[in-house]
């Protein structure tokens, strides 16, 4: 796979990144009502979180493919207020993750099309047509080597285990990550402390954790294996952030 | 090795990603691996990948995808263990 997207959807993400920062502020509002005023969640140490997070995304640094586990409808918009403050993002746009939702669930609507736009959103079609799950790579591979971040739930959806799911996740991370020699992962592990299994939404009133690591999957393989070597270890450092979580709990 | 041979085999290495065990008993070259089957479609790479081991073949990118059916995969074996 070679990083190299055609001038038209240079431009068209160009655009997108353009009219998402310039509705930002609109959107991130909006986001954070929702967020610590209907659902009523808070985040333990925040400030500890962001300026990690802000330590590692400042200055020159290799690109970085931000994977998460996933539990919840809404865990994107989590990590996003978790990561930094409103201003932090608007001082450093490519700081706030691109978000790669699945086309089947978010395309339906108007609305949801014009808020993935300018949420920073790609689709992606799992199980699609090769080509356009190439042309979504393609993507992905030109806004991590462009600087930006682009976050990821690399086991595909979400756990139906409630714990992260280390058999049944897709290798796509390991192919972007292919695509996109010297990336780097920032794996975070997030969780609200009454979160059981899965779930639509948080439980109201709940206090998220957020953990993060980062780390350079490395891989001796080519081609599919490769792919699947290096998802595994993405995996599995999302498993040991896991592990230690709730050792720390006890 | 013929036609049942590989058939067999491909089943055998095929049936630890299946959850319609029940299908895979009545199971022909027509037989469609992720509708009928229920695999996993991530687990079709795993699949893929136990057979180059299994056959001591390599399957490109091209020949995976065409595998759709339990026929296409004993074809793409077949086909890789001719030119091999």
């Amino acid at each position: 796979l070679e990083p190299v997207l055609p001038p038209r959807d240079r431009l068209q993400l160009t655009l997108q990144r353009q009219a998402s920062y310039f509705f930002f502020p609109f959107l991130a509002t909006g986001a954070l009502v929702w967020l610590k005023g209907v659902w009523r969640l808070s985040l333990r140490d925040p400030s500890g979180v962001r300026s990690r997070f802000a330590r590692m995304v400042d200055g020159d640094r290799p690109p970085l493919l931000v994977c998460s586990n996933h539990l919840t409808l809404v865990d994107s918009m989590i990590l996003a207020w978790a990561l930094s403050p409103l201003r932090g993002y608007l001082l450093r746009f490519s700081s706030l993750p691109w978000n790669v939702p699945e086309k089947a669930n978010f395309s339906g609507t108007l609305f949801w099309n014009v808020t993935a736009f300018l949420g920073k959103c790609v689709y992606v079609t799992r199980g699609g047509p090769r080509e356009e799950v190439r042309h979504t790579l393609l993507k992905l591979a030109h806004l991590l080597q462009a600087g930006e971040l682009v976050s990821i739930f690399p086991e595909g959806g979400r756990s139906r285990t409630g714990r992260v799911d280390t058999e049944n996740f897709g290798y796509g991370v390991g192919q972007l990550l292919q695509a996109v020699p010297g990336a780097e992962v920032l794996c975070v592990y997030l969780r609200g402390k009454q979160q059981g299994g899965y779930s639509d939404y948080p439980e109201r009133g709940d206090e998220y954790e957020v953990r993060l690591e980062r780390f350079r999957p490395r891989t001796e393989q080519g081609g599919l294996r490769g792919a699947r070597d290096l998802a595994t270890q993405v995996i599995d450092k999302l498993a040991d952030m896991e592990r230690q979580y709730f050792a720390d709990r006890q | 090795m013929d036609r049942k041979e590989t058939f067999d085999k491909v089943v055998e290495i095929i049936r630890p990603f299946v959850k319609n065990q029940e299908a895979l008993a009545e199971a022909n070259e027509k037989t469609r691996i992720l509708d009928d089957l229920q695999v996993n479609s991530a687990r079709l790479v795993d699949i893929v990948l136990d057979f180059e081991d299994r056959f001591g073949i390599e399957i490109d990118d091209e020949s995976a995808d065409r595998v759709q059916t339990i026929g296409d995969a004993v074809a793409v074996v077949q086909e890789k263990l001719t030119s091999g």
